[in-house]
């Protein structure tokens, strides 16, 4: 369950040190093919994500969602 | 060598490029001069630039290769990166780098199109001309300079034009990328006449006061501005911090 995190409880070493400690959890996951225990929740809610064995395919499915989400500026085009 | 062509007179070339889907955008004399003829002027190159990326220039040689076209100097290690070859008797300089130019595939992104109307409707892709104009300043070539005004020109039209026809912050960046270009932190005086004309927004007045360089230009903005309370404490706490030019 979260909790509001108490001020004092805080510091840059616990923080670097609990986030180490679970990027190497999900690493082993990975490596042992499990589901990741910290996952980014962003990744669930992200169109353009694709997993690190992604297919060219894949790949370009993220680029065209990519493409919808932040398109690029129209081209200017001039008649001579 | 003869400053004689311009983009029509490469057509075929530059419509075989776009065939053959070679990622490039025009540079260089013939670049400009599409940006001249927009403003009714005619600026004529010697030959034609072309900027792509490396993998798209060994593309092109080998193309040029099957075609049997004279290659006159191919790209080497540890020189410059460009290849020059003719192409219907006109000399072509195909670059993969150039000075204050960012990579050929972002050039050849941002390019604008231009539409050969006399030659079959080739689109042709030209770098931006924000891009030419840094890149030409930063070359600083005696033969350059007229080219720099040409583009120097083109881009505060479009400063200009941004300020009556576009919406939100798009109103401000052909300004603001001109004032990055030229490394200047205020406009020049005659530039800033005909923004101040043209301010309606807040965020003009904003940008404005910060960058026009005399007193009696900021003086005008802050008597001009829309009556909104907050905009006018904004806008002379900045006229009070600015420093100004004599004039």
């Amino acid at each position: 369950m979260l909790r509001p995190m108490r001020q004092d409880d805080w510091s840059l070493e616990k923080e670097e040190e609990r986030a180490m400690a679970q990027r190497a959890a999900n690493e082993r996951a990975r490596r042992a093919g499990r589901p990741l225990p910290y996952p980014n929740p962003w990744d669930a809610v992200d169109p353009t994500k694709v997993p690190r064995d992604a297919s060219p395919e894949e790949i370009h499915r993220s680029y065209l969602e990519f493409s919808k989400i932040c398109r690029p500026p129209p081209c200017k085009r001039y008649t001579i | 060598m003869q400053a004689i062509h311009d983009l029509g007179d490469y057509a075929d070339f530059l419509r075989e490029l776009e065939e053959h889907g070679i990622l490039f955008a025009v540079i260089g004399g013939c670049a400009v001069g599409g940006y001249a003829r927009l403003m009714g002027e005619t600026v004529l190159s010697g030959d034609l630039d072309i900027y792509l990326p490396q993998e798209s220039l060994n593309d092109l040689l080998a193309w040029l290769r099957r075609r049997g076209a004279e290659i006159r100097k191919r790209p080497r290690p540890r020189s410059v990166p460009v290849a020059v070859f003719f192409w219907d008797g006109k000399e072509v300089n195909a670059l993969s780098s150039s000075q204050a130019l960012p990579a050929p595939q972002i050039v050849a992104r941002t390019a604008r199109e231009f539409v050969l109307s006399k030659h079959g409707g080739v689109v042709v892709p030209v770098a931006d001309p924000f891009d030419l104009l840094a890149n030409k300043l930063a070359v600083a070539r005696e033969k350059d300079r007229p080219h720099i005004e040409i583009l120097r020109r083109f881009c505060e039209e479009e400063a200009v034009a941004a300020l009556s026809q576009e919406q939100g912050r798009q109103r401000l960046l052909p300004a603001r990328r001109l004032l990055e270009v030229l490394n200047r932190t205020t406009l020049t005086s005659e530039l800033a006449e005909r923004l101040i004309e043209r301010a309606a927004e807040p965020i003009d007045y904003r940008f404005l006061i910060s960058k026009v360089p005399l007193e009696r230009q900021a003086r005008r903005l802050l008597d001009q501005a829309p009556e909104l309370p907050e905009l006018h404490a904004e806008l002379s706490a900045i006229f009070a911090s600015r420093k100004f030019e004599r004039g």
